[in-house]
């Protein structure tokens, strides 16, 4: 964390016009900078970009009975929906602004997909002793 | 939990007025309610004003969770748009005492959320949510016979009392009494569920507690799946 | 249908170590070829990559060396030394990691890298063959910067609950018995230690606690900065709630520059004695030391100066291209050392090690960092930043937005909240 806090002046006077309540401090490399680290490397896969979330949202989204919102199985169109609209700060919300921020639309789109293809329930208990042992014989050539 | 109300109740006296002015009913009262209580306070609901109720929707953070006009956005959080004013407004003062507490992160931040609001906040966003109106998203469904049963006519063995006679014949609820119609799914099916297991206790007698006792989890699955086809 | 031996296992796992409970999870029948993954530490950083490592491969032979026969989480423990939770609820064993993901847990400690032969020695003697060898041991303390201060004292009457345990336990009812009027010191230290913001919660903490029970009582915290992260967020509540700046404040806060720097503990007056000269006499003296890597990472060559670095692709260490550090103990600047940074490293290491032995490309990491902290039970506050990859062999580039003093209550009330269903689900992402 670098330790100076810049208050950035433009952040900080759209977020007024948006939500009065409360302007953040804002820090590190501008969202030029941001796009040009981007577009200089390939797309971070949608795992590396969702794992993110899960210590909140659940491990891989799955339903842990809190007040953040699972993600597993939803509706692709409407998570894409909702990040584009956290990211450009339509609306005041607890954290969601400051994470969605530095996302491109093919960014959200990828994890959009990951997030779909979960299934949405509990984190269940796979066993995952049994997989193996499965494995193991499948492959087994002795 | 319990601890968190004494405290915040602390905080409060410190007045930040921008939004919500300190709250002479911040203090726990985690009571069960009697009818007659309720009575009062359903007579002293403050008038609400609409267009304050939508921009404290905004400012306090409730949209973010239970979308834009209080329609929700994902399976996670209950719609509030078309409920009823006495029944939002009580669901409210109950989250703010802590009465209505199912023991899940999702009940102790609507218990956070609830801490600074003033009986005028509550009646604000309460006739905001009732002037909104919720389409289905579902598909329309055909109703199986059983649940059809079930909130037509009751199931008199099990003493279940038709869910229509209360709730309404198109799910549209009336004064304390929610509305059902184009609920979210989940939500529907988590809160019958606590109410089955008694985490759920903020219903003055525990009216909707005596239903649910007997109710299967398939039951409760299609009378989510049937209320939430239906719009209002 | 093959039936597995013993001396098969000693086989397959390359060592002699059956005896000490390295078959955990008992019904383990690998593939003699499948690459073995060893961990050291199963805090954070050991135990995500463990349990992410199986989720992305059920082929690979995992196996964690950690001491401890339990791990207590640190993100909670200031609630634990303000008495309001308890070091139970922050308790996790390894059994889900045994059971579930098939990790074997040896409770041991790690001494060696053999670099040459792949090997990894341990205190009583075994030693294990590695394919990938994951480093995680968090940080060692520096007793010695301040003079008269030692590990000995801190695990005595001088606690400094750095890690969550039993020093958090005596600093609690040191503060339970503070006399009347008393006075707490706290030093923070000098950057990069875990946990940023946690000097200034847990100053919060305690002082919220006073104010009931001994509300003449005062906190101090003796600072080696001029700032840190969420300042005007406490600064702003320490005025709300604790009068910061009149003459009666139950909690002060002397900045670097205004004399805050500690160099010396009188444990026989119980004075702390600062860079310009001053002498606070402290009832409580909780002394948070600065850090450095682990003794595992320096013992073997793994850091420069204080902490070890890395590449930035893989977070492989720049000693051996497979043994990876994440943690406390890297190099990570400007990622903070948290816990939210740990598990989202082993979650890069893990893919970046699934991926070479699959053949596939390691693809391009991607990090972030969420803060949740609180300065009360209902006053929370975030910050979430993002570190973006700028190349091997530079560090992340940050970007980040941060919560202000906010007039707005309904941002601090459920933003408390947040922070307390976080630490729940971030144990539950980890250990379950
Ligand atoms: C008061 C406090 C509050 C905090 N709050 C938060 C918070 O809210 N959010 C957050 O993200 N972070 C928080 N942190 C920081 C977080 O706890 C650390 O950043 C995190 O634990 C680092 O993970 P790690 O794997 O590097 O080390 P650790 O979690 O400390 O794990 C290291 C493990 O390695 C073991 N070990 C050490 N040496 C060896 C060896 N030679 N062989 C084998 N095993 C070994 C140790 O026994 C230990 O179990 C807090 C820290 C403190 C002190
Ligand atoms: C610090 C915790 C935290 C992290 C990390 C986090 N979220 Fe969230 N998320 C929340 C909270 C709290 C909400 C409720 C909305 C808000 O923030 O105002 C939410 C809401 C959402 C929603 C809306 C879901 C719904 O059902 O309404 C989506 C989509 C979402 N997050 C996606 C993500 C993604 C993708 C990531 C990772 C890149 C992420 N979140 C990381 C805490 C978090
Ligand atoms: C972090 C997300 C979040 C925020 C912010 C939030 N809520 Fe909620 N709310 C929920 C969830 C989740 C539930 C359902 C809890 C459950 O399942 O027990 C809920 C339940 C409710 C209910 C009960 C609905 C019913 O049908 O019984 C009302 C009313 C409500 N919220 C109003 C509000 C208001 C008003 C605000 C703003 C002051 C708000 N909420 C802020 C997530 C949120
Ligand atoms: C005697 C009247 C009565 C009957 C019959 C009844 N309910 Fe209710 N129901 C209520 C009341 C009153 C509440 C609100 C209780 C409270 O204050 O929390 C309620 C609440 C609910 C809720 C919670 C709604 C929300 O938004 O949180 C659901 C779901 C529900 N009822 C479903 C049913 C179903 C399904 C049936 C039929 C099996 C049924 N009810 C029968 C009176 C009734």
């Amino acid at each position: 964390m670098k330790k100076l806090l810049l208050l950035s002046a433009v952040t900080g006077l759209t977020c007024m016009l948006q939500a009065p309540a409360s302007f953040a401090l804002t820090g590190g490399i501008s969202a030029e900078e941001n796009a040009k680290l981007r577009a200089e490397y390939p797309m971070p896969s949608a795992e590396m970009l969702g794992d993110n979330c899960s210590a909140c949202h659940g491990t891989n989204g799955a339903e842990f009975n809190e007040a953040m919102p699972p993600l597993a199985g939803m509706d692709k169109n409407n998570f894409i929906k909702l990040m584009k609209e956290y990211r450009e700060n339509k609306f005041p919300s607890i954290v969601m602004h400051d994470v969605a921020h530095v996302f491109s639309d093919e960014e959200i789109e990828a994890m959009g997909d990951f997030f779909a293809k979960q299934k949405p329930e509990q984190w269940t208990r796979p066993d995952w002793n049994k997989s193996i042992k499965q494995h193991a014989e499948e492959h087994s050539h002795e | 939990m319990k601890k968190t109300l004494l405290i915040s109740a602390l905080a409060l006296t410190t007045g930040f007025t921008q939004l919500a002015s300190a709250n002479e009913h911040a203090a726990p009262q985690a009571q069960a309610w009697t009818l007659q209580q309720w009575h009062q306070t359903q007579n002293n609901i403050p008038n609400g004003n609409i267009s304050k109720g939508a921009e404290l929707h905004k400012q306090a953070l409730c949209m973010t969770c239970h979308g834009e006009n209080g329609v929700a956005p994902s399976r996670n959080a209950p719609s509030l748009a078309g409920n009823n004013i006495d029944y939002t407004f009580k669901t409210l003062k109950d989250y703010q005492s802590g009465l209505r507490n199912e023991g899940h992160g999702k009940s102790a931040v609507m218990i956070a959320a609830a801490q600074s609001l003033t009986q005028q906040d509550m009646a604000d966003l309460a006739y905001f949510y009732a002037e909104q109106t919720l389409q289905s998203k579902a598909p329309a469904q055909a109703l199986s016979s059983s649940t059809e049963r079930l909130v037509r006519k009751g199931d008199v063995k099990r003493m279940i009392t038709p869910c229509a006679s209360c709730h309404g014949v198109h799910g549209e609820g009336n004064e304390i009494t929610p509305a059902l119609a184009g609920q979210t799914a989940h939500y529907f099916i988590r809160t019958m569920k606590a109410y089955k297991i008694k985490h759920r206790t903020n219903d003055i007698n525990q009216g909707m507690g005596q239903f649910t006792h007997d109710l299967t989890d398939e039951e409760i699955h299609a009378l989510a799946d049937y209320y939430a086809s239906l719009s209002k | 249908m093959n039936k597995i031996t013993r001396r098969d296992l000693i086989k397959l796992f390359g060592t002699t170590a059956l005896s000490t409970g390295l078959m955990g999870a008992s019904s383990l029948a690998f593939a003699s070829k499948s690459a073995h993954i060893v961990i050291v530490g199963g805090g954070v950083g050991g135990a995500a990559s463990a349990k992410y490592m199986r989720l992305l491969n059920p082929d690979v032979r995992i196996t964690i060396v950690e001491p401890e026969p339990k791990y207590i989480f640190c993100p909670g423990s200031n609630e634990v030394v303000a008495d309001f939770d308890t070091l139970e609820s922050l308790t996790v064993d390894f059994n889900t990691l045994k059971s579930r993901y098939a990790v074997n847990i040896i409770q041991d400690r790690a001494t060696e890298i053999d670099y040459a032969a792949k090997k990894l020695k341990l205190a009583k003697g075994d030693v294990l063959s590695y394919d990938k060898l994951i480093v995680s041991p968090g940080p060692d303390f520096k007793y010695d910067a301040v003079e008269g201060f030692s590990k000995q004292l801190a695990e005595g009457n001088f606690p400094a609950a750095w890690h969550a345990g039993p020093q958090t336990l005596v600093l609690r009812d040191q503060i339970n018995a503070l006399p009347q009027g008393g006075t707490v010191l706290i030093t923070s230290p000098v950057d990069p230690y875990r946990c940023p913001p946690a000097p200034y919660e847990r100053a919060s903490f305690i002082a919220n606690k006073l104010k009931t029970v001994n509300p003449t009582a005062k906190v101090i915290i003796l600072d080696s900065k001029d700032d840190f992260i969420f300042h005007d967020v406490y600064l702003d509540y320490w005025e709300k709630m604790h009068g910061l700046g009149t003459p009666d404040a139950r909690i002060e806060w002397i900045s670097k520059k205004s004399g805050g720097h500690v160099t010396k503990l009188d444990t026989k007056n119980r004075t702390l004695t600062t860079a310009n000269g001053q002498v606070h006499k402290g009832d409580v003296i909780n002394i948070i030391p600065p850090e450095m890597a682990g003794s595992f990472v320096r013992m073997n060559g793994l850091s420069e100066g204080d902490w070890a670095p890395f590449n930035s692709k893989d977070f492989s260490t720049k000693r051996d291209k497979d043994v990876y550090i994440i943690g406390d103990s890297a190099a990570a600047d400007p990622m903070p050392k948290t816990g939210y940074i740990a598990s989202n490293q082993a979650k890069v290491v893990t893919k970046a090690i699934h991926a070479e032995l699959t053949g596939k490309d390691i693809g391009t990491p991607f990090i972030t960092n969420n803060c949740v902290a609180l300065a009360a039970d209902d006053w929370g506050m975030t910050v979430a930043e993002t570190f973006r990859y700028a190349g091997n062999n530079k560090p992340f580039e940050e970007s980040y937005i941060m919560s202000d003093p906010t007039k707005n209550p309904f941002y601090r009330h459920i933003r408390a909240e947040v922070a307390k269903n976080w630490q729940r689900t971030f144990r539950k992402d980890i250990y379950s």
